[in-house]
């Protein structure tokens, strides 16, 4: 397969796209590449699932599976499949490299480094892996679900970390102008199911050591590696960012 | 790079300044749609110039050395913080 580097200038098309619906981007992204895939992480991005079915019933689904993911969203990954008639390519990290970690530093590393490593490990080296073998991809980022992000997230983007050599490799973010609350509106609007997880106080979903749930006043940010200098500082936690 | 020794492969640094738009090195990132550095220009004969953003690729692609996985991982992981939600 190839799908060889393009002068296509995405910049402009991810102008015109920005304005539009995340349906519509789907479906622009839908036409545009016959191997294209969906990035299913388990939580509120099942809407990509849902607006992308109804116009290709046979798209591809990967969710990237670390091996530490709560059981609530291994239930719903297997819920999704049914529901949707749909495979789900549940991808799965190298054993070997996850039996070196854990040997080296234990189960819980991450808890005294920070996540990357184990992230790395369990997550992108899979999706990088995934990804050598399809055209385009498509994610559920958003961005507002990080409040310190210094860079809007694009509706299109050429991936550049993750394509074949010489070859290009589009990604898309539907969701990207869309809050939080834009996404929950659709998801009960159209009845679509979700990961149980969310009506116990989960926003973002990740991983089970590296996830909890946030309470009123709270961004969702902090339900995710709170105990990490970087989330505080994004999140604007530090006792000298808070009025008294 | 200078301690990997791969400097020598690199004809011209130009260093952005962005106060000043006007800098080449600003040029260059305009040119190129380029908002991070460093990037490296990559000019063969008969081919159309390439633009490389991530390091390791460009180290494995174009000056043909090994690298390892967790350096590249890390580096895709600090380049693109937006992949925590993926």
């Amino acid at each position: 397969m190839s799908n060889p580097a393009t002068t296509i200038n995405l910049t402009d098309i991810d102008k015109e796209l920005s304005s539009q619906s995340p349906q519509d981007i789907l479906r622009h992204a839908l036409e545009a590449h016959d191997n294209i895939a969906i990035s299913f992480s388990g939580a509120e991005d099942v809407v990509l699932i849902d607006m992308a079915h109804k116009i290709r019933p046979d798209l591809q689904v990967f969710s990237l599976d670390t091996g530490r993911l709560h059981a609530e969203t291994y239930r719903f990954i297997e819920k999704v499949r049914s529901h949707y008639g749909i495979e789900i390519d549940v991808v799965m990290p190298e054993a070997a490299k996850v039996e070196a970690l854990v040997k080296a530093k234990g189960l819980f590393s991450f808890y005294k480094d920070d996540h990357k490593e184990c992230c790395g490990i369990r997550k992108i080296a899979p999706l990088r892996k995934q990804l050598l073998s399809v055209d385009a991809w498509i994610t559920g980022q958003r961005r507002d679900q990080s409040p310190g992000t210094r860079a809007a997230v694009p509706v299109i983007q050429d991936d550049k970390a993750f394509a074949r050599p010489n070859e290009q490799l589009t990604k898309y973010n539907p969701l990207a102008n869309w809050t939080s609350q834009q996404v929950w509106d659709y998801i009960r609007a159209n009845n679509v199911p979700f990961n149980e997880l969310h009506d116990r106080g989960y926003i973002s979903i990740g991983c089970e050591p590296c996830t909890r749930p946030t309470g009123p006043g709270q961004h969702e940010r902090e339900g995710r590696w709170w105990w990490e200098e970087a989330t505080k500082k994004e999140c604007g936690l530090h006792a000298v960012n808070i009025d008294k | 790079m200078r301690l990997a020794g791969q400097l020598d492969a690199i004809d011209e640094i130009v260093v952005p300044d962005e106060s000043d738009p006007q800098s080449l090195g600003m040029g260059l990132a305009a040119k190129y749609d380029v908002d991070r550095a460093p990037f490296f220009v990559v000019e063969r004969d008969g081919q159309p110039t390439a633009i490389y953003t991530v390091y390791f690729k460009f180290v494995k692609e174009v000056l043909n050395t090994q690298t390892d996985e967790a350096d590249e991982l890390q580096e895709i992981l600090n380049d693109n913080p937006d992949l925590d939600f993926i």
